[in-house]
């Protein structure tokens, strides 16, 4: 998938991993995406999982709720020259007193526990 | 994962890992810039730990060229399992607890040398962008220090932490070890 100069805003599904943009199990072709604006959702930025061969640059990311961009189980992703902001804490959460929430801007295989990626 | 920004950010700018000790042409991560990072119990520019897939990250990882500012806590911080870490060319301004590392030791290591290096890092007080907007509007006042002494204990933390008695991530949990060194070099 090569994906440039594209606008997407008011995606992704709350309180699941179904992100803006999602790669799960891509791993055969070279994909990219470039010169791309998400904002708005109402879940997670991106999920790059179990997938391989990403180019992701001058991408922006804003407006999104407890996780920016994960990368888990992955390899050979390249991610340069982005803009994470506005990643905010999640409001749809009732758990037990001591739960707190998995949150971050960009996480490298870790969401899940320790993870092999290589050539991230 | 290179020249990236991550800006407004809750709990930590980037979970990420470091890279082989002195193999500064490595691009894991860096060249990256986190700021404004705060939210409950967090507020970290980056929290660097060592690649589980590199054997030679048990005995000692880095973290080096990498910026932020305006964090609530550190700006880089780490307290993860390896026998040595090091921080190095990191810029380093106007964070609240300002940056550090501390490990978790792993085995039987308590008079063994258990590292943590601090190198050639620039450490900014105050920085032109005022913490209160100029109508006081509202304001919050914090005191700040640039450099957050580190120590080894034999419980580390996990990157994403789910249990709010484990934060803030600096909060040693564990029983210290005797082994520890800190040095700081040319900051």
């Amino acid at each position: 998938m090569i994906l440039d100069n594209v606008e997407m805003y008011n995606c992704s599904q709350i309180d699941t991993f179904k992100a803006s943009i999602r790669f799960e199990n891509a791993v055969t072709l070279h994909s990219s995406v470039t010169n791309s604006a998400f904002h708005n959702g109402w879940g997670w930025g991106a999920n790059i999982k179990n997938s391989a061969n990403i180019h992701m640059q001058d991408n922006l990311w804003f407006n999104y709720r407890a996780i920016g961009v994960s990368i888990d189980f992955s390899n050979n992703i390249t991610f340069d020259s982005n803009v994470i902001a506005h990643v905010l804490e999640r409001e749809t959460i009732e758990a037990g007193d001591n739960f707190v929430d998995k949150r971050a801007g960009l996480t490298v295989c870790q969401y899940h526990a320790p993870e092999a990626c290589t050539d991230i | 994962m290179t020249n990236n920004i991550a800006a407004g950010i809750t709990y930590a700018g980037f979970i990420a890992p470091g890279h082989d000790c002195g193999d500064y042409s490595s691009k894991a991560f860096k060249g990256n810039i986190a700021h404004s990072v705060a939210g409950f119990k967090g507020g970290h520019g980056a929290l660097i730990y060592p690649d589980p897939t590199r054997n030679s990250h048990r005995d000692c990882y880095e973290g080096s060229y990498f910026t932020a500012y305006k964090s609530y806590y550190s700006g880089a911080y780490g307290f993860y399992a390896a026998q040595s870490v090091i921080f190095s060319n990191m810029n380093m301004i106007d964070n609240r607890q300002g940056f550090g590392a501390c490990l978790k030791v792993t085995g039987d290591p308590e008079y063994n040398e258990i590292r943590i290096e601090l190198n050639d890092n620039k450490i900014y007080g105050e920085s032109p962008i005022a913490d209160c907007p100029e109508d006081g509007s509202f304001c919050k006042r914090y005191d700040k220090f640039g450099v957050m002494l580190s120590g080894a204990a034999y419980k580390g933390k996990d990157p994403h932490i789910t249990g709010e008695s484990s934060l803030p991530v600096h909060k040693i949990k564990g029983l210290a070890s005797w082994g520890t060194v800190q040095k700081m070099h040319r900051n």
